[in-house]
């Protein structure tokens, strides 16, 4: 059943991508991303990373895409339709992603071989790994990390853990970079009154 | 499902979005090519720390799994392109507004 979700999941995302590209209208292709962003959120649920499928939602559907449909709506008419690439640009295009998908696809497959040697023993070896002293999550003082599920809970507390293995320093870095941007933003978004460039 | 699925389904997005990217005009429909590709490497992310992949030297060390740690690489990864998605927008209006469209072989302003 899971598998299933996860198989129809990957298919509605894999065409919703191809929406988003091939799309001559703009809107279109922005309502494509909409979907890939929403599917990807759905696959975060499914691989149990909740709090990152919250985020998905509340930052990428609810505030790049709000930001893309307004620069949309913004800067071309809504029903007009875009060019079509040049023939050279669309073999450019299919080689070079069909080189990034070959290099990728033989990377996870060479990845797979050695995994699973390596991974079945692992599997059994996780007890013993939680269990022991090095565990950076335990050693941190964090809740223990059951079978690679993060709780909402723990990580709330990793974040703001300024051990040595926690994530205080990135996580004020980060709220100064969001600030700089909403500055850099705004000051170049601006219409400015003065000049009259 | 399992870990190589998940990274074949990256793999493809990412393949669409780099399609994407070189064929685009727009500079609209580009960032969202972008988009798809940041995507990619998110599904990347949450998919090893949702089943580990300690690689090699699994029962070494260094690999504790540390499942809390890849969920907070992507929401600092989110923060990021959220960063950059915001003044990528910025500067799509202010173009938009200097020369009227958004072709992006039209950029050359800095070509000297």
């Amino acid at each position: 059943m899971r598998d299933l979700f996860f198989y129809g999941l990957s298919a509605a995302l894999l065409g919703m991508a191809v929406i988003t590209v091939l799309a001559r209208n703009l809107f279109r292709a922005a309502l494509g991303l909409l979907g890939v962003l929403v599917g990807t959120a759905a696959l975060f649920l499914l691989l149990q990373a909740e709090m990152v499928a919250l985020v998905q939602v509340m930052v990428y559907i609810g505030g790049i895409m709000i930001f893309v449909l307004y620069a949309v709506l913004l800067t071309s008419e809504l029903g007009g339709k875009m060019p079509g690439p040049s023939p050279l640009k669309w073999v450019f295009g299919l080689a070079v992603a069909g080189t990034a998908l070959a290099f990728l696809v033989d990377l996870v497959h060479k990845a797979h071989c050695t995994l699973a040697a390596s991974l079945m023993p692992a599997a059994d070896g996780a007890n013993d790994a939680a269990t022991g002293a090095v565990n950076a999550a335990a050693s941190s003082g964090a809740t223990a990390v059951s079978g690679g599920v993060a709780s909402m809970h723990s990580l709330g507390l990793r974040l703001l853990d300024a051990g040595p293995n926690g994530f205080l320093v990135p996580f004020e870095l980060i709220s100064v970079l969001l600030l700089a941007a909403m500055v850099g933003a705004i000051a170049l978004a601006r219409h400015d009154t003065r000049e009259g460039a | 499902m399992n870990l190589t699925a998940c990274l074949l389904l990256s793999a493809c997005l990412f393949a669409i979005g780099a399609y994407g990217l070189m064929t685009r005009r727009n500079f609209i429909a580009a960032l969202m090519s972008l988009e798809l590709m940041v995507n990619a490497a998110l599904i990347n992310f949450v998919a090893f720390a949702r089943f580990g992949g300690g690689g090699a030297g699994a029962a070494g060390l260094n690999s504790a799994h540390d499942a809390e740690a890849g969920s907070l690489f992507a929401l600092f990864a989110v923060a990021v392109t959220a960063a950059e998605m915001a003044l990528a927008l910025a500067i799509v209006i202010a173009v938009n507004r200097q020369r009227g469209n958004l072709d992006i072989r039209e950029l050359d302003g800095m070509h000297g």
